[in-house]
């Protein structure tokens, strides 16, 4: 006999997932039931507009099969890291490589965490009950990269003095750029500015490059620690790019929405762009950082077009790559 | 003279000693405060040791029963108590 | 392993937008403290850490629930239980919710670096917690399709208005400090005890394995929250600018949810519990009384926290407090989504024996209902401009209903707590307008469907299994 279901999910072929039944039904509209500032959830909190109740994650991710299928893959890199550690590959590791990949290691840390940051707003405020659920678990992933960041760059860094993960976000010139960036976007007050600014812009550009820096550098490196984490950011990033995507694109299937979406492509990509470029120029890799950063860059433009956004000169120039990628 | 066509009230009932709460209802606003009274009871489920007064809850004031309710002047959602006055 | 927190380093000063832009000072302001950076940290936890405790702990809840579905425990469950989880869980699942959220904004918002690390792992447990709300009530849906509807009796029932006023309330807070205090110390260092160890005992004792199990394992998880609280609270308190505040608040949400939580929760071991456990007064003393007061307030005290104000008012109002409101829900059987019935025998000789003043309060009331007086009625009762209960406390027939006048509107309170609540803070509550108001004049189909109560749900629940 097939479950009973929740009135909101039946009616349909398909039983609704478990996921489904986890993540609609949470949030409540209605009046505000007390006058303050802050507020409760409200129309005008974005200049989006859609039926907040039909997004649905594609990843399906709730906290069960998240914790249960994150603890698994944490089990792998646990093993990664304390393979590194006690066999110790890492005085075996290139000093140049080493040196490079301690700044960026380190300085990504923070910029990990800044885009964990801005989606707390997100999660806040946001009218889609499900937006809310893949952001919350979005934040752990940011926390998760962040964590395993600052963890590889002590283990690559033993003699690191207290403050000098703070000095590199501040002072190492190559990374103002991203620092301005994420800085900017953690003052915004529209959520679905915070998620294309973030989700679609920056980590559109930012998760692919880091994705090809790391793996590739690594296994040119023979670092298959920083390979083994560039994997693992990755495979988190994907669940991103998924409910990100299918959330604009829900969005954007409305014209103001899809205007509103391209306006705030055009305002943020060219800063994202000049910001992964700046990394670059300082840290060419032998050639990988430039391609790493010419593959983000085609990902990236795959990605606004699938979700339909209007790519104005501006954003067509900041996105163009020369020569092919072989 | 023409009817004045003023809208229905809306007051709270009370009755120390009924078991049911306070009920919100909608009397006629040419209903005496007596005659609004003994109907007020019977909605709360109390019959109260006469004589029986209404007295404007928020203020303490006991209502002239041959006042209607119009006259009274209470404002939306304020509430009548009726007691046993004895 | 990695347990200790490496994310926690990672907060910075922002170099190009205002630190007033990236932390608005509305979210502590009237808060006193030297050195947020200097903030005592509640724990140190590691994403790494909490997975792995996370997820060992879904293994031992998951398997217990499938366990209770698949070899059909809702047999050995009494009827009467379930027409209870009906009102319990969509309320937990609204203030899960609302905690969730509430904390998003600790976490991106608190002055204190180390308040939004320990927050950010709030907000996700509070995710953990309104989902395993959810599974009960899935389950529970398999055996009673009363809960199928869940949602819409949140946004729709008078009976959920406690949950939303008092719990969006909580969320909707400007100052973090305020959430804390109503969140992390009178929900859950008073409160959550009561709801979350308490209660399973209950559950486990009429049948209910699952519910008994969620229960206990989300309470696991609030170690961490109350230690936020009482760190918070410990170290505000060291300035004595903020004595003031924090008494208020501690004031206003200790009555609030002795209203939201304490009042539905009494139902549970006096009512829908066929099984009896101890009396809900003795729970209460227990669980709250003995454990928070006698343990924290008192500790407190030498930074100059008087205990809640209002703590004589409820303890005046636990003989009565759970046989109060089972009535009154019990003359509105028609109008709920769930079923109420007239205690049996068993049930009157526990209240007897329990509640010395049983008798002489709510006798009378049962004793015409059992001789065929069905005390239904058809319109919603008065309720409470603050918590959104019915005013019938502390029992109908001598209701200590309070008035405010604001605006030139008048304003009605259930108790001395909720009028004093409102007599502080009236622009923030006065627009509220409660459920009796919008549906007046209705009848009873009138008011079923603009609550949308589908034919069957509500009414005497007359058959109820032996177990």
């Amino acid at each position: 006999m097939a479950r009973k279901t929740f009135v909101w999910l039946s009616g349909r072929k398909r039983p609704p997932s478990e996921y489904e039944e986890l993540s609609t039904g949470i949030q409540w509209s209605g009046l505000p039931v007390s006058e303050t500032i802050t507020g409760q959830w409200r129309e005008d909190s974005t200049l989006l507009s859609t039926d907040w109740n039909a997004f649905r994650d594609p990843a399906g991710m709730y906290y069960r099969n998240y914790v249960v299928g994150q603890d698994a893959v944490e089990k792998q890199l646990d093993a990664v890291y304390a393979l590194a550690s006690d066999a110790d590959f890492i005085s075996g590791l290139d000093p140049t490589w080493r040196e490079s990949l301690t700044v960026l290691i380190g300085t990504m840390s923070f910029a990990q965490w800044g885009m964990s940051m801005a989606m707390q707003h997100v999660m806040r405020f946001t009218l889609s009950p499900t937006v809310a659920c893949a952001v919350q678990l979005q934040i752990m992933d940011k926390l998760r990269a962040a964590e395993r960041s600052v963890e590889w760059y002590e283990l690559l860094n033993p003699d690191y003095q207290p403050d000098s993960l703070f000095r590199a976000w501040d002072e190492i010139e190559c990374i103002q750029p991203l620092h301005r960036y994420i800085e900017e976007v953690l003052v915004e007050a529209d959520w679905g500015e915070v998620i294309v600014a973030i989700n679609l812009v920056l980590a559109g550009l930012l998760e692919p490059f880091l994705r090809e820096l790391y793996i590739k550098g690594g296994r040119a490196q023979g670092d298959f620690t920083t390979a083994a984490l560039g994997t693992h950011l990755a495979k988190d990033a994907t669940r991103q790019v998924a409910w990100t995507d299918a959330f604009l694109a829900q969005c954007a299937a409305d014209d103001a929405n899809a205007k509103v979406i391209s306006a705030w492509v055009d305002r943020y990509l060219p800063l994202a762009a000049a910001a992964i470029d700046a990394v670059v120029e300082a840290y060419p890799l032998d050639g990988i950082g430039p391609r790493a950063a010419a593959v983000a860059r085609t990902e990236c433009r795959a990605r606004l077009e699938k979700v339909n956004v209007t790519l104005t000169d501006h954003v067509a120039a900041a996105l163009a790559v020369e020569g092919d990628l072989s | 003279m023409a009817e004045a066509d003023v809208e229905a009230l809306l007051i709270y009932g009370r009755a120390p000693g009924s078991e049911n709460p306070p009920l919100l209802m909608n009397p006629p606003p040419d209903w005496t405060v007596k005659f609004f009274t003994k109907l007020g009871q019977r909605n709360l489920n109390v019959k109260l040791a006469p004589p029986v007064i209404a007295v404007r809850a928020s203020d303490g004031t006991v209502l002239d029963p041959e006042m209607t309710l119009a006259e009274i002047g209470m404002l939306p959602y304020e509430m009548i108590e009726f007691r046993s006055a004895g | 392993m990695k347990t200790k927190s490496r994310a926690k380093q990672l907060y910075w000063k922002p170099s190009y937008v205002d630190l007033d832009a990236m932390y608005p000072p509305l979210a502590s302001a009237g808060i006193h403290f030297d050195d947020w950076d200097a903030w005592d940290d509640p724990f140190n936890i590691s994403y790494r850490q909490y997975i792995d405790v996370q997820a060992k702990k879904e293994l031992g809840f998951h398997p217990v629930r499938d366990a209770f579905e698949r070899y059909n425990g809702d047999q050995h469950v009494p009827a009467r239980w379930y027409d209870g989880m009906k009102l319990a869980f969509p309320f937990l699942q609204t203030a899960e919710v609302a905690a969730g959220r509430a904390h998003a904004r600790t976490a991106r918002y608190a002055p204190a670096p180390a308040l939004r690390a320990a927050a950010f792992y709030q907000s996700i447990d509070e995710m953990r917690h309104f989902q395993n709300h959810i599974y009960e009530m899935r389950t529970y849906n398999q055996a009673d399709s009363g809960f199928d509807n869940w949602a819409s009796w949140r946004d729709n029932h008078f009976s959920m208005g406690p949950a939303r006023y008092i719990y969006e309330d909580l969320m909707n807070c400007d100052n973090i400090f305020e959430s804390i205090i109503a969140l992390n110390i009178c929900v859950e260092v008073v409160f959550t005890n009561l709801i979350f160890v308490g209660i399973p005992s209950v559950g486990a004792l009429n049948g209910d394995t699952a519910m008994a199990q969620e229960m206990l394992t989300t309470q696991s998880d609030e170690t961490r929250h109350m230690a936020i609280g009482q760190s918070t609270l410990r170290t505000l308190l060291r300035d004595d600018r903020n004595v003031e505040q924090l008494q208020y608040w501690l004031d206003k949400w200790f009555w609030l949810q002795h209203r939201a939580v304490a009042g539905p929760v009494g139902l549970i071991p006096d009512y829908f519990a066929k099984r009896k456990y101890i009396p809900y007064q003795q729970m209460y003393q227990r669980y709250v009384i003995d454990n928070f007061i006698a343990g924290m307030v008192d500790d407190l005290a030498e930074f100059g926290l008087k205990q809640p104000r209002f703590l004589e008012d409820a303890k005046a109002e636990l003989p009565d407090y759970s046989h109060t409101l089972y009535r009154t829900l019990f003359q509105y059987k028609n109008v709920l989504f769930n079923k109420m019935f007239v205690p049996d025998e068993h049930d009157m000789e526990f209240f007897t024996e329990g509640y010395p003043t049983f008798e002489a309060n709510h006798g009378k009331f049962w004793d015409e209902v059992r001789a065929g007086d069905p005390k239904d009625l058809s319109q919603l009762p008065m309720l409470c401009q603050m918590c959104g209960m019915p005013c019938v406390f502390p029992v109908p027939e001598r209701a200590n209903v309070q008035c405010s006048m604001y605006e030139n509107n008048a304003y009605w309170f259930c108790s001395n707590g909720c009028k004093y609540i409102f007599d502080h803070e009236p622009y923030r509550y006065a627009h509220r307008v409660t459920m009796e108001r919008t549906l007046n004049g209705l009848d009873v189909p009138e008011i079923r469907e603009k609550m949308g109560l589908a034919p069957g749900l509500g009414g005497l629940l007359t058959a109820d299994k032996d177990i």
